[in-house]
């Protein structure tokens, strides 16, 4: 827990995402800077310039860590809500849902063996789609840096976020069930919040994938990593 | 406290967004007897949850993180109809405490990816790599994922008209 200064670590985390908050919703241009990347950037350049230690500053954000748990377990909360939908077209949801997952793995796989990349980065790439609890979860089991995967899987939301639902467009997906799956399958919790923006349908669909890429990758990738990756 | 008053602490800490920072019955009893709206009944349930899913997880050799187990437990709990809509309804406490954690997910990411400090050499090292495999897998799963279900649930509603429409013709 924090203790004497790594309070200051909790008040400059909390009151940079607030003031992110404020600013992305004030300023439309500010989009493309969602405020988790905001807070990230700017704790980590804070970080450096002080010097400070990583180890110290977990311990002082350590509330943070703690509530990640419970706010997993809440996912289930979306998926419920829109269950009856879901289970009215469970084959093409389960169906689209396996094609996302093994492209979103296999690309990442196939890219690393193009490039001639077999260290621990293209590993801890793999679980990028995944909720970033999971994915760091699921680091550890396939044996990659747990912090790498927190940042790919970051990274990949923030992108998804901006990038997902004009590519969606491009395509002609017009269906939000589609738009909103795709969003969760691929960007997860950061492309859900884009999703919800742009309609609650989309948003409960986006949860619903979100949750089952997570459930998915979970029970295949330790396997797959064992097979294909050694 | 009233019921008036009980709904309008929960209607606050729900507009906060936030059980952190919900602090709407500081200064009054908290109500977690009677019709328990409040966002602590919630937020206990979800780690009683998470509690459960470890046990299981210590118990059962399962690849699975314990919180996504704890999810799928909750879940599979909620499946039932009666609970769902006794559990999920805006206002009981654990769409409260749920909806308020999820609201503000992005921000419990933040201590992990402030660990990219410690990674620094190793990314720029692999730079080349991490800019070509992250963006091209991201979009080749969105399109891959967005273009299939949209097909095939064009395919399921063609269908469901086609049958829909057969009694009509033969009657």
């Amino acid at each position: 827990m924090p203790t004497g200064g790594g309070w200051a670590w909790l008040a400059l985390t909390l009151g940079v995402y607030v003031g992110a908050l404020r600013v992305h919703a004030r300023y439309r241009w500010t989009r493309a800077f969602p405020p988790v990347l905001v807070t990230i950037v700017v704790v980590a350049a804070v970080l450096l310039l002080t010097g400070e230690e990583y180890e110290k500053y977990l311990a002082g954000v350590e509330p943070l860590v703690l509530l990640l748990g419970p706010a997993t377990v809440a996912l289930a909360l979306p998926l419920v809500r829109v269950a009856g939908e879901l289970r009215r077209s469970l084959l093409p949801v389960v169906a689209a849902l396996l094609v996302g997952t093994i492209v979103g793995l296999g690309s990442v796989w196939l890219v690393a063996l193009a490039m001639g990349e077999e260290g621990d980065v293209a590993r801890a790439m793999l679980p990028k789609s995944v909720t970033t609890p999971v994915a760091l979860g699921l680091a550890e089991q396939i044996g990659a840096a747990a912090p790498l995967s927190a940042v790919f899987s970051i990274v990949t939301g923030v992108l998804g976020a901006a990038v997902g639902l004009p590519l969606l467009s491009l395509l002609r997906v017009r269906d939000r069930r589609a738009r909103g799956l795709a969003m969760g399958v691929a960007a997860h919790g950061i492309g859900t919040a884009r999703a919800l923006d742009e309609h609650a349908r989309s948003g409960g669909w986006s949860s619903a994938g979100m949750v089952s890429t997570a459930l998915l990758t979970t029970a295949v990738l330790p396997t797959a990593v064992q097979l294909l990756w050694p | 406290m009233t019921p008036a008053r009980r709904r309008s602490d929960s209607h606050r800490s729900v507009l906060l967004h936030s059980p952190v920072s919900g602090t709407a019955s500081a200064h009054t009893a908290p109500a977690l007897g009677g019709r328990g709206r409040h966002w602590l009944e919630g937020l206990v349930i979800l780690v009683a949850y998470l509690l459960l899913a470890e046990a299981v997880v210590r118990l059962l050799p399962l690849p699975v993180p314990a919180p996504v187990l704890g999810l799928a437990l909750l879940a599979l709990t909620l499946a039932a109809p009666r609970l769902r809509r006794r559990i999920t309804r805006p206002h009981s406490s654990l769409a409260t405490a749920g909806d308020g954690l999820l609201a503000h997910l992005p921000l419990l990411f933040v201590p992990a990816g402030v660990g990219v400090v410690r990674y620094g050499a190793e990314l720029a090292e692999d730079a080349p790599f991490v800019a070509v495999a992250l963006p091209v897998s991201l979009v080749l799963t969105v399109a891959a994922t967005g273009l299939t279900l949209s097909a095939l649930l064009r395919r399921q509603r063609a269908r469901q008209r086609a049958e829909a429409a057969l009694p009509n013709r033969t009657a």
